[in-house]
């Protein structure tokens, strides 16, 4: 660790873990020089409405943006986007973009996200085969989502089945594609995957699980789905099946594999004077497993972590992981991460129902659920603390939360 | 751009430029100590928390469903909160006075 505040820090990367780390650093009186370089063209935005109210019309570009560029000007931040960062000279500790600038830093932060992963098949290049990551793939699949067009969904996560539940307001036909048995099947427990699923079907969704996608069928444009045994007619693609960290560029550098770049506690790589934030990090979690956590609270918990760590302060209080997801009226409320090993126990409301993930000494790791925000805050507070819980009175919803502790 | 009063955390009142036809959030947010509003004004995450002062609450759009079942989630609601996310900001608004809430 260096004794003086470091002279030049340079962050890799416009999204939620970028700005979150620029604005901290400012928040905590770094006054050196300040750049965000970032191969995107479009000024810093929030990635959670690309997929619900943007995509539906019912908010603007302008709105999903992060800062105003008045922010960035006055907090000294000198933000340069379409131009990304191609190569890392950790021995000389400079960055060259594309563009042929070279940067100098004293201490780097990569926060370059992820990228979704490409479908690669027979007719995987046809028009009309989108991917939704950017502002910009939001923009071009919103024009094409006119009422009545037939959209194929690949992938039954949360892009696909938050696109699928915006694409049915739009009035679109919607059928979404998985090759899994079950929709949301490594998000959430089956009991919430299946309230989602009927929720789906009732809307007019044409769910097909176990359904392997052989290839996509058109001349220049896209025209038909062929899955085993059928064939699905689309005007649309939307292909939904998951994402890997934006990592080429560092090939040969040393701080990473394919899988992203493994962090300590303190968000630092293998160099001491580099660090990462975001959906590109592999962190050790409360479970023990390194892992990628794609979600806005950890982009924006890194970030500030990254932040206070490369000015040498104390970390942020710890923060217990959440997550949502916005589908017709359900809203889904996450906290926590399951162990393989935790039992669960439901509880069922009016309005909803929660999944508790408990741990051999009746503590709650993890929580999921639908339809009541008071339990799912308080039980988020109960991850935290590490109470112990009586398993009988929290599998009986008529037991308020508060009263099942022991 | 229109004047606000904002208390923050440390019970410092401010007088602060807003922006005009944009949400109220999107002023506490570049606030230093100002809002997280996490998920983007999208109604989904209540971590743009305020109270508004009394004399002001009758002249804002009221709550919709959405925005006071987020509400019923908060430790720290109290009959005055509002999610500064859903309260659009315009100049008749001028001089409007809002508290920020503790971080959940």
């Amino acid at each position: 660790m260096s004794s003086r505040p470091p002279a030049s820090i340079v962050i890799i990367g416009g999204g939620q873990a970028a700005v979150e780390a620029a604005v901290c650093l400012r928040k905590n009186d770094f006054d050196g020089k300040l750049t965000v370089v970032c191969g995107e063209t479009q000024p810093p935005y929030q990635r959670p409405p690309l997929s619900k109210q943007l995509l539906a019309g019912k908010t603007s570009a302008q709105a999903v943006a992060l800062r105003s560029p008045e922010f960035f000007q006055s907090h000294g931040i000198d933000l340069r986007m379409g131009d990304p960062v191609l190569h890392i000279d950790r021995a000389r500790k400079t960055l060259h973009t594309k563009n042929g600038e070279t940067l100098p830093y004293d201490r780097a932060l990569i926060a370059t996200g992820a990228a979704a992963r490409r479908l690669e098949m027979e007719g995987a290049e046809l028009e009309g085969v989108r991917y939704l990551r950017s502002l910009d793939d939001c923009l071009a699949l919103a024009g094409e989502l006119r009422e009545g067009a037939r959209l194929a969904i690949i992938g039954a996560g949360y892009i696909g089945m938050e696109v699928a539940a915006t694409a049915r307001t739009l009035g679109c036909e919607v059928s979404v594609l998985e090759m899994a048995p079950r929709i949301l099947s490594r998000q959430v427990a089956p009991q919430i995957a299946e309230l989602f699923e009927s929720r789906h079907r009732q809307q007019g969704v044409d769910i097909r699980c176990a359904t392997e996608v052989r290839s996509l069928l058109g001349s220049t444009r896209i025209e038909a789905v062929r899955v085993d045994g059928d064939t699905v007619p689309a005007d649309v693609v939307v292909v939904g099946i998951g994402v890997a960290p934006e990592v080429a560029w560092l090939e040969g550098s040393g701080l990473c594999g394919a899988a992203g770049i493994e962090v300590d506690h303190r968000c630092c790589s293998v160099d001491p004077d580099i660090f990462a934030a975001g959906d590109v990090t592999l962190q050790r979690r409360g479970n023990g497993a390194s892992m990628r956590v794609e979600s806005v609270h950890n982009a924006v918990y890194q970030g500030r972590i990254a932040a206070l760590a490369m000015l040498d302060k104390p970390p942020p209080c710890e923060e217990v992981p959440w997550f949502w997801s916005d589908q017709y009226d359900l809203r889904l409320q996450m906290a926590g991460f399951p162990a393989a090993s935790d039992r669960t126990i439901m509880r069922h409301y009016e309005s909803g129902m929660a999944v508790f993930y408990l741990n051999g000494a009746d503590r709650i790791t993890a929580v999921q659920c639908v339809g009541n925000p008071r339990e799912f805050m308080l039980s988020k507070k109960l991850i935290a603390q590490c109470t112990p819980v009586d398993l009988k009175s929290l599998g009986d919803a008529n037991h308020p939360l508060q009263e099942c502790l022991t | 751009m229109t004047r606000i009063v904002v208390t923050d955390r440390d019970g410092q009142a401010r007088e602060l430029d807003a922006y005009t036809e944009r949400a109220l959030m999107e002023t506490l947010r570049e606030m230093d100590d100002g809002v997280a509003a996490m998920c983007g004004g999208m109604c989904s995450c209540a971590t743009c928390h305020v109270y508004v002062h009394p004399d002001w609450l009758d002249r804002l759009p009221p709550a919709d469903l959405d925005e006071l079942d987020l509400l019923d989630g908060l430790e720290f609601r109290r009959d005055n909160s509002r999610l500064s996310c859903q309260i659009p900001f315009t100049e008749a608004l001028s001089g409007l006075a809002v508290t920020l809430a503790p971080e959940e």
